[in-house]
């Protein structure tokens, strides 16, 4: 029974401290999982931002139509056709991009959502709904978009699809395809239906997707995220107004339309300047300015994600080089106590050789173990497995840093030392 | 080779303290560093910010109310576009926005017929000029708002809120921040209690303040991965502590043989010295920081919150080897011998 005891004491000794080890080693692996795709994904959005700040140069194209004059463009006949030869020359040049980003308030009826996705919230502002033709319209965030703006910010959705090109052709037959920000899920699905008041336009909308959380685009100086937003796209009108009405809507969407920005890496504001009053002139309208986009913030936060990289960067190596460090010094440790015995196995004929693989078999056992816990822990908090190669890499380099004294010290064990010690 | 495995034992011991103090003095100085970075990019809007709104016009008397009852707190009201000029009242002991030069707000400065700002380092264009115009009336600037680095505090304004006529102003978005969520709640009830009681209206609105963390869409400090390495200390240091008392073991057992100290006596020496060797790695990691400080490498503050944190930890570790110190106290010489392996 005494036996019994002593055997049972010793086998929980040796199997607690085991497992303590690979419990540290499979937490080590799980925090450089999670530490090397956090910093992937970190990398990728700190690169989109400095591809939107630094890598191309933003120019606001502006009008120049103030009170007499805006007056009087107004009132012209021709001034739809004048915008949509400017925008269509605009949009063909392909020396840069011209990107729409209208920020315009849209009216929604029988709106079911919350306040906060109403126009002036953020600024504590309450706007009563307004009534058209008797029915309750809510005035909501909106953002109107063309296929180069998807494109330039790389808008990303968490469902649904994009709109196809001809979605952006108005078609008084077909539902205009809207995306909404990633906080409206809840409160419109795919394929919903929505009735909406455009500056007069009154057309019917299709939910076809939803954005990621925190899309976000440029607004001048500012971020704009999109969370909030209803998108439509910034629609082209093949035919000319056919009524006093449509002439409103299409002069004020053309108008908006122009107003967009320049992306660009080659031209600079002069050059830009040139095309513009080329283009004005051949349209007829007055010359438009080009004003280069104010970047002072937009750089600010640049500079700041990149010292909060290089930092959590710099950390997260240091905690790595820990977990490492630690873990082949407690599994050096861990063989020093089995020093004996390796004395004895090679007293008794045992090659070196043998010795050394039954030594890695128990690190490569060890290391499998703490693979299989970091795998299962990673799909309890994630819900998902992916990145696996990033486990399979660490975990074959921390067998591989932890093989190598190991190996080296059974190499040069003492063996008449080890068993003249303990006897 | 026994002597220097015990050796061994020791110093992995001590290093184990050592580093995992200074990861530890290292993430807590980060996670500050991220909230301040955040905060900055937020425009000094903190993450429990309570942002309202309300249509009640006597706003003064809502001020005395906070004056009166409120805890700790500081009350905005934004008045520009871009959430950059803002009235504040300021009450108590709260984290001030970084400043270059001058001082913040203070109590004296409201409701004394002052009108007082802090501006941002990049609106400041005259040395000599300690003034700016503010809804066409001068307003002594007594701060200059900002970091060593541009930010976006350089364009903000504050100002005291009591140099505006507080009842006659539009519908707009106030705010109200302060220590702690508890405190911002019940600074924000004695507000809302104040205007319902007097027949306004109040609404809390869902306005999030977008930083740099959500400008990265990941937040590096998220409480997972925190829970990981905690969890990953600690149980590496309970594991070194173990190995390093597993080899107190036979000491015990011959002290306890000879007779020569009492097996208290000999338990308490044993967990004098753990706790030496972990007050001289946790000293050893603060002087490691100061160094790399003195050098220029570093910029790592150690306050009172970064050395109590050092202290929980010692004493959390110390705390694990007496379980295991008790337990072989009550063990027979002859197992103590035999367990020595």
């Amino acid at each position: 029974m005494f036996n019994n005891i002593q055997s049972s004491t010793k086998k929980s000794k040796s199997i607690i401290k085991p497992i303590s080890l690979v419990l540290i080693l499979s937490l080590g692996m799980t925090f450089i999982y999670f530490a090397i795709s956090s910093f992937a994904l970190l990398s990728d959005n700190i690169t989109r931002f400095q591809r939107q700040t630094r890598e191309k140069m933003r120019f606001q194209v502006v009008d120049n139509y103030f009170g007499d004059d805006e007056r009087i463009f107004f009132d012209s006949k021709d001034n739809i056709i004048r915008l949509k030869q400017m925008y269509n020359a605009l949009t063909s040049d392909e020396r840069y991009d011209f990107v729409v980003s209208t920020i315009q308030p849209i009216g929604v009826k029988n709106f079911s959502g919350s306040e906060k996705f109403k126009n002036m919230y953020e600024r504590g502002i309450h706007i009563e709904d307004v009534v058209i033709d008797g029915e309750e319209y809510s005035i909501i965030k909106s953002l109107q978009y063309n296929r180069e703006l998807l494109e330039s910010y790389n808008l990303s959705l968490s469902d649904g699809r994009y709109p196809q090109d001809d979605e952006y052709t108005y078609n008084r037959e077909a539902s205009v395809p809207i995306l909404l920000g990633s906080d409206y899920k809840g409160t419109y699905y795919l394929g919903d239906t929505i009735e909406l008041d455009y500056i007069g336009l009154r057309i019917r909308g299709a939910v076809i997707g939803f954005l990621e959380e925190d899309e976000y685009i440029f607004d001048q100086d500012s971020i704009v995220y999109l969370n909030r937003f209803l998108l439509i796209p910034s629609l082209n009108f093949d035919g000319l107004p056919n009524d006093k009405l449509e002439k409103g809507y299409q002069l004020r969407i053309y108008l908006q339309k122009v107003n967009g920005t320049i992306e660009t890496n080659t031209l600079n504001a002069n050059d830009l300047q040139k095309i513009i009053n080329e283009i004005t002139y051949n349209s007829n309208l007055k010359a438009f300015s080009v004003i280069g986009a104010n970047n002072i913030n937009l750089s600010i936060l640049n500079m700041q994600a990149n010292e909060l990289f290089v930092i959590s960067s710099l950390i997260g190596s240091l905690i790595i080089i820990y977990i490492i460090s630690l873990v082949s010094s407690l599994v050096e440790v861990e063989l020093r106590t089995n020093t004996r015995r390796y004395a004895i196995e090679l007293l008794c004929g045992m090659s070196l050789m043998r010795l050394r693989q039954i030594i890695i078999i128990k690190i490569l056992i060890f290391v499998s173990m703490a693979l299989m816990i970091s795998l299962f822990s990673i799909y309890m908090i994630n819900g998902y497995l992916n990145h696996i190669s990033i486990l399979i890499l660490s975990s074959f380099i921390i067998s591989v840093i932890v093989s190598i004294k190991p190996l080296t010290y059974v190499g040069n064990i003492n063996i008449a030392q080890e068993i003249r010690r303990r006897i | 080779m026994n002597n220097l495995y015990k050796n061994n034992c020791r110093t992995l011991l001590f290093l184990t303290f050592v580093i995992v103090s200074t990861l530890s003095i290292i993430l807590i100085n980060y996670t500050n560093y991220l909230n301040t970075e955040n905060k900055i990019s937020q425009g000094f809007y903190s993450n429990n910010t309570v942002f309202f709104r309300t249509d009640y016009k006597k706003m003064t008397t809502t001020y005395e109310a906070l004056v009166s009852k409120g805890e700790d707190c500081i009350l905005f009201r934004e008045f520009g576009l871009n959430y950059d000029i803002r009235g504040i009242y300021y009450k108590g002991n709260i984290e001030q926005p970084k400043l270059r030069e001058g001082r913040f707000l203070k109590a004296t400065d409201f409701y004394n017929n002052r009108k007082v700002a802090v501006v941002g380092q990049g609106i400041m264009q005259d040395d000599n000029d300690r003034t700016i115009n503010l809804f066409g009336n001068e307003y002594e600037v007594i701060g200059i708002l900002g970091v060593e680095r541009p930010s976006l505090y350089d364009q903000m304004i504050f100002f005291n809120i009591d140099s505006i006529d507080l009842d006659n102003i539009e519908e707009g978005l106030w705010a109200i921040d302060g220590n702690s969520n508890t405190e911002i709640m019940s600074n924000f009830d004695i507000v809302k209690d104040h205007i319902r009681s007097n027949g306004g209206n109040v609404d809390i609105l869902e306005v999030k303040q977008h930083g740099v963390v959500d400008m990265l869409k990941y937040n590096i400090v998220n409480i997972g991965i925190l829970t990981i390495i905690v969890v990953l200390f600690s149980l590496s240091s309970i594991y070194v502590s173990q190995l390093w008392f597993d080899h107190k073991k036979q000491e015990f057992a011959v002290v306890k043989l000879v007779g020569y100290e009492s097996s208290k006596k000999v338990i308490f020496n044993i967990i004098k010295e753990f706790i030496s060797i972990a007050t001289a790695g946790a000293s050893g990691s603060i002087l490691f920081i100061l160094i790399l400080n003195i050098l220029g490498i570093s910029q790592i503050k150690i306050d009172a919150s970064v050395i109590i944190s050092g202290m929980i930890i010692i004493v959390f570790c110390s705390s694990m080897v007496i379980p295991p110190a008790i337990s072989f106290y009550n063990l027979e010489v002859r197992e103590l011998l035999l367990g020595e392996n």
